[in-house]
């Protein structure tokens, strides 16, 4: 009897832990997850409460009001078809195919179901319709119209499926976030919904594409904060270097000689870098990788981004070589890319990105004004300086050449990666970089679906978005 | 020479009643949710009816009932606040069509006070158990396998009967005869008659395809024995068993292996499988913390809302906060169950009460566990609230097998007062 | 009310509802902290609760010294563990050598496990499942020791183990082991011996007395027309259960012991353990009025195992069926009192 009332008390402590960690885990995963199981375009809760209340308007930094609600009740987009199709990917559309638009993802504010219950009685007592927040963006709609046309006057991207992203890497608002193939939210037609492109798909914030040569910016990262001689070790390019039973050479097979890390980033090396990553070991590489966000759980407030990897496990030599060179399963999004690049310019400080620059009731109450929010220290300052100098290297008499633009201090790295789109071989051209001047302080990142080299393809498109930049964002 | 204060003033008896004080509270928020929900729209008057009579029938079940029979309030009263929790719940669900399970369930809980009367008897009132125990176990058999051979299915499952228009879950009520059988051997310290049984219940609810249940029955048994015996190798062999099992019906069995995939992530399932707990998750998503008020939301799009979802529903229009709350109320109860269960004289009322204890606990975790995507969800009802008569009365039964033990306590108690009075009367005991 | 204003009537009722919803679960804990921490002081007030006997030990060791008393409760293991409920260190003992179980007017009955020795009143237990049934006064031997029951009042025997202590002494004793030490505080005087049989005799006579009062008693009818054997038996019964006692005869004075008291502690002379002083719980006892103390019951001053009958019988039954009540209300909260 005495030994069973021990165990009685065991047993006891024991479903009260399930118990417990039930409440806990349902207390965690409401709190975390919670919004973005709400804004599910899957909810038909918000479908029934749009019958009662007026969705509110989605305004851009400008002004310009992106998205509003008519009296009939029904969405209104701007009246340009341009500059609707370039922002739809991030405000979404009527039928949900975009997942996680504003216009869904921040449902709870549009719909005013953050109402509070004073101002419910307010609007009760005036006997109005009820309306919904409006929420002002971070984005400057122009500058992603400015985007989708670069990219269809360009001859090497027109048509090409691609992305690009624009942050402030000080604050880490987002300026722009596009993705292509762009379509008509206002009339959607069956030929959008058969695209083999898949033009419902943000592949900003949802393609893990391998990042290429842009990876090199962390293997340099990881060189220089873990190897003693990293600037002053030699590297042998023949044109090709042996790993096991693989061989590993550069894009369009280049021979570059005897190189150090600063040249072999600046011509973008692959054998040095895989060499480097070698002699790193996979868990340093992947430390670091780590601290530049690979493999975070990404939870941000005003996006939802796919994860980006590294692998973690199963690895041979072969594949850790390719993986200095961001190939070989390493994945990453266009927008954890920029972040990349806007924490180098940030001097090794990752801002996690905002899009929402104001959310303000219709009775003038502001529920949510902009704050800035530190993701992560990635690396030191003093490494952030080094890599910038090679990116800025990279721009002036690199691979990168392409990106500059007369009157602004460039920085960048290009990236072409080998990856497949729907099952077939494909280059996919990339571009991450930043103008390293304080009062212009934009990161960007463009990717080019199968369009082959980085500094051809993507580094033309950053140049021209580094010369809006200039040209409407100098005070 | 001032007056001193007196040290150990003799305290006045407060006149208002600890115990009462809950019940207040519990009438209180019953009243006020009724009548809140009854003025939904138009004025309902079987709400406004429901407002007062749910009260009462809570004041009369906790704090009348122990009048005629001796029974642990707290218990009573926290059974009667989750049954009385399920019939508000049904019924703001009902509002609006023209399914009447708020009031069905009303019905359901005065039967399962009866069931839980006779539970109480049974226990307190039955000495010889030798006999007895083997026309339960020949009784639970035969009702345990008939589904099988007159059964009708239901959610993939044949695990009821129609017995003269009403359907019944022979598996939710031979929970109560598993729950004697296995005290009783195990106080006897024989092995087979109770595995014999605890096996033959699992394959039969095998061939029903009653996972849920199965996995209920097999953790109690296995708890209870290791409590019983205290064999570690013996009860360490079972869960490694059991993960063996897992693993080859996971290899196995297809549906096992979608439901574990549903579990992992049931958004890419939405159109099919995955649609129920994709519902639920939004339902308490959108309740978030604070929930967004009685009567409102949209419960009746999750599927089976009113019986294994029920905990969804609770969180939508209360909020997450709540459901911890009464995530809390079951800890009390397990909390008390056990307290019954150490001060049990015998083994057969202790591992009786200790069984009870842990048949709840265990399916309110994995009810609860599934609701919030923890562990994949299987279909068993939320004890006392999910709507349903076999289930109520199962559950009223548990909690009377527990009243059963705790008033024979009392009376060992009570005994040993007598004793000592009696002893001290005569001058036996020295006077301290 | 219009769906509009229930809406915003519903939310603002959110609050409320949490409010009442941590009131419940405060109020359900407070509920069961309190009457944990009531059982605990009762408890503590009722050191004897749950024991229904003690088990004495006759012959011990040096770390086990003979007299040691084990608390029996109700049902439980014996064993040299120290997770046992009774643990006997000594050599021959196993780590679990038996359990046992207070059955309701019988006794006690013990079940050896698996492999395991036990001795009741020199008789070996053969049947593992059945066990031996022990009664006050029974001894019982596991391994090198030997252990004597003494229920406590109010926990009945069908009878009582009466045997020679001279027998039991012999049993204990190795008899090739001469030289051993005797144990010291096992020595039965002559004194004591003499009043061992005097109480036989007496208890002989008294179950003749008590079977011829029966059979011409005129309520037990059914008992007329038994022989004499029947009618001890019959009387027997009675005495092992309900005690009539107007259908008893007044017993002759047994032999009387205040000699015997005196003397070094006799292991089985009752003392319970408790020495609380009970608070009356909103309960008046009926005052006890000293009958006749010149014709008081022998057998309360006869303080030996054999002749104890057991104490609950003095309780009136309608006084315990209302301490019953009182503590229900207490502890259970059925009636409350104003």
């Amino acid at each position: 009897m005495k030994q069973q009332r021990m165990r009685f008390r065991l047993l006891t402590l024991f479903i009260i832990a399930l118990l417990g960690v039930a409440g806990v885990y349902g207390f965690y995963s409401v709190s975390t997850y919670g919004s973005r199981w709400f804004s599910s375009a899957k909810n038909t809760r918000y479908q029934s409460a749009r019958r009662t209340v007026n969705k509110g308007d989605i305004i851009d930094r400008k002004g310009v009001v992106l998205a509003t609600t008519n009296k009939n009740g029904d969405r209104v987009y701007q009246s340009n078809i341009k500059s609707r199709s370039a922002v739809v990917h991030l405000i979404g559309d009527e039928e949900g195919n975009v997942a996680n638009g504003v216009d869904s993802f921040q449902a709870s504010y549009l719909l005013g179901f953050e109402t509070s219950l004073s101002e419910r009685i307010n609007a009760l007592l005036r006997g109005e319709t009820r309306r919904g927040d409006d929420v002002t963006l971070t984005v400057d709609s122009a500058l992603c119209t400015e985007i989708t046309r670069a990219f269809a006057t360009n001859g090497n991207t027109a048509g090409k499926s691609g992305a690009a992203v624009v942050m402030n890497y000080k604050t880490g608002e987002v300026l722009a976030l596009v993705s292509l193939p762009v379509f008509d939210p206002a009339n959607l037609t069956d030929k959008d919904r058969a695209n083999p492109q898949h033009p419902f798909w943000n592949r900003a914030l949802q393609s893990t594409l391998p990042p290429g040569s842009t990876f090199k910016i962390i293997t340099a990262a990881a060189a220089l904060a873990n190897m003693a001689d990293a600037t002053e070790h030699l590297y042998e390019c023949t044109g090709a270097t042996q790993v096991m039973d693989q061989l590993i050479h550069d894009y369009g097979k280049a021979q570059h000689g005897t190189l150090n890390l600063e040249r072999a980033f600046t011509v973008s090396c692959n054998n040095a870098f895989s060499q480097c990553a070698l002699i790193l070991t996979d868990n340093v590489l992947r430390a670091t990788a780590e601290n530049f966000g690979f493999n975070d759980n990404f939870l941000f407030r005003d996006f939802v981004v796919e994860n980006s990897i590294y692998p973690t496990t199963g690895r041979n030599a072969v594949q850790v070589a390719w993986s200095g060179v961001g190939q070989s399963q390493v994945g990453a999004t266009p927008l954890h890319m920029c972040m990349v690049a806007a924490s180098i310019a940030n001097e090794g400080v990752m801002m996690e990105p905002r899009l929402l620059a104001k959310v303000q009731s219709p009775a003038g109450v502001v529920r949510l004004r902009y704050s800035q929010k530190v993701y992560a220290r990635v690396c030191d300052t003093q490494t952030a300086r080094t890599l910038d100098q090679f990116m800025k290297n990279v721009v002036s008499k690199g691979t990168g050449t392409a990106a500059r633009v007369n009157g602004l201090t460039i920085a960048g790295k290009t990236g072409s990666a080998e990856g497949a789109i729907d099952g077939k071989d494909a280059t996919h051209a990339w571009f991450v970089g930043y103008i390293a001047q304080p009062e212009l302080p934009y990161a960007l990142c463009v990717l080019v679906e199968g369009g082959g080299s980085g500094g051809s393809v993507a580094a033309p498109i950053a140049a021209r978005i580094f010369k809006y930049l200039k040209d409407n964002y100098t005070r | 020479m001032r007056q001193t204060r007196r040290a150990s003033a003799p305290k006045a008896p407060s006149r208002r009643h600890p115990d009462r004080r809950l019940v207040w509270v519990i009438m209180l928020f019953f009243f006020s949710a009724f009548l809140l929900i009854s003025l939904k729209g138009q004025i309902h008057w079987q709400g406004l009816a429901l407002a007062l009579v749910v009260p009462v029938l809570i004041y009369i079940a906790t704090m009348w009932l122990p009048r005629f029979f001796p029974a642990d309030k707290l218990l009573l009263a926290i059974a009667n606040f989750l049954c009385a929790l399920g019939v508000l719940i049904l019924y703001s669900t009902d509002q609006g069509t023209d399914t009447t399970r708020g009031l069905q369930q009303a019905v359901y809980y005065g039967i399962g006070i009866i069931a839980m009367l006779f539970c109480i008897l049974l226990v307190r009132y039955i000495r010889r158990w030798k006999f007895m125990i083997i026309l339960i176990m020949g009784g639970a058999a035969i009702l345990l396998a008939l589904p099988l051979a007159i059964g009708t299915e239901q959610n993939g499952a044949t695990n009821w009967i129609n017995v003269g228009g009403t359907s019944l879950q022979p598996s939710e009520i031979v929970k109560i005869a598993l729950l004697l059988i296995l005290s009783y051997y195990l106080s006897e310290r024989r092995f087979l008659p109770w595995f014999l049984f605890a096996g033959f219940s699992l394959v039969i609810l095998m061939f029903q395809m009653d996972l849920g249940t199965a996995l209920i029955y097999y953790a109690t048994t296995l708890f209870l024995f290791y409590s019983a015996t205290g064999n570690l190798p013996l009860t360490g062999l079972g869960i490694l068993g059991s993960g063996g099992a897992a693993i080859l019906g996971y290899q196995m069995f297809a549906h096992v292996k979608k439901r574990v995939a549903i579990w992992r992530n049931p958004w890419i399932y939405y159109e099919t499988s995955g649609y129920q707990i994709v519902q639920m998750l939004m339902a308490i998503a959108s309740g978030g913390l604070l929930g967004v008020g009685l009567g409102l939301g949209a419960p009746r799009v999750i599927p089976v809302y009113f019986t294994d979802c029920i905990f969804a529903v609770i969180c939508e229009q209360f909020g997450i906060i709540f459901g911890i709350l009464v995530l809390v109320m079951y800890v009390i109860l397990i909390l008390r169950g056990t307290s019954i269960a150490t001060s049990a004289r015998s083994s057969f009322h202790a591992l009786l009460a200790m069984g009870c204890t842990v048949i709840l606990g265990i399916q309110t975790f994995v009810i609860i566990g599934g609701v919030l995507k923890l562990i994949p969800l299987t279909g068993v009802t939320m004890p006392f609230v999910s709507y349903g008569g076999t289930s109520m009365v199962s559950c009223m039964g548990i909690i009377g097998l527990l009243q059963g033990v705790a008033s024979i306590n009392q009376d060992d108690l009570a005994y040993d007062y007598e004793i000592s009075h009696s002893l001290q009367e005569e001058g036996q005991l020295p006077e301290a | 009310m219009s769906l509009e204003i229930y809406e915003v009537v519903s939310q603002g009722a959110r609050y409320w509802f949490i409010f009442l919803m941590v009131v419940i679960a405060w109020r359900s804990y407070r509920w069961l902290a309190r009457d944990r921490k009531q059982r605990k002081k009762r408890l503590r007030l009722l050191p004897d609760a749950g024991y229904v006997g003690e088990l004495v030990v006759q012959v011990g060791s040096e770390e086990f010294p003979t007299g040691t008393v084990l608390s029996v409760p109700r049902e439980g293991t014996l064993g040299s563990a120290r997770a046992c409920d009774l643990c006997v260190p000594l050599p021959g003992v196993y780590k679990k050598h038996l359990w046992f179980r207070y059955e309701d007017g019988t006794g006690l009955r013990v079940r050896p496990f698996r492999g395991c020795h036990l001795e009741v009143d020199g008789i070996l237990c053969e049947n593992r499942r059945q066990g031996l049934l022990m009664l006050h006064g029974s001894r019982l031997s596991v391994g090198e020791c030997m252990l004597r029951l003494r229920m406590f009042a109010g926990f009945e025997t069908i009878t009582r183990a009466v045997s020679n202590p001279q027998e039991d002494l012999e049993a204990v004793r190795e008899p090739e082991d001469e030289d051993a030490p005797q144990p010291s505080a096992v020595a039965f005087t002559p004194q004591q011996l003499a009043l061992w049989q005097a109480q036989q005799q007496w208890q002989q006579q008294y179950w003749a007395m008590a079977a011829q009062a029966m059979a011409t008693q005129a309520t037990a009818q059914a008992l007329q027309g038994l022989s004499l054997a029947q009618a001890q038996s019959a009387a027997q019964e009675v005495y092992g259960g309900e005690t009539d006692e107007d259908a008893l005869p007044d017993p002759v004075d047994p032999p009387a012991a205040e000699d015997f008291s005196q003397e070094e502690p006799w292991p089985y002379i009752p003392q319970p353990k408790s020495t609380a002083v009970f608070e009356n719980h909103g309960y008046t006892y009926p005052e006890i009025v000293e009958e006749d103390p010149e014709s008081d019951d022998p057998s309360d001053e006869d303080l030996t195992d054999a002749a104890a009958p057991p104490k609950s019988l003095y309780v009136e039954p309608d006084e315990a069926e209302r301490a019953k009540r009182v503590l229900w209300d207490k502890y259970l909260g059925g009636r409350h009192k104003r």
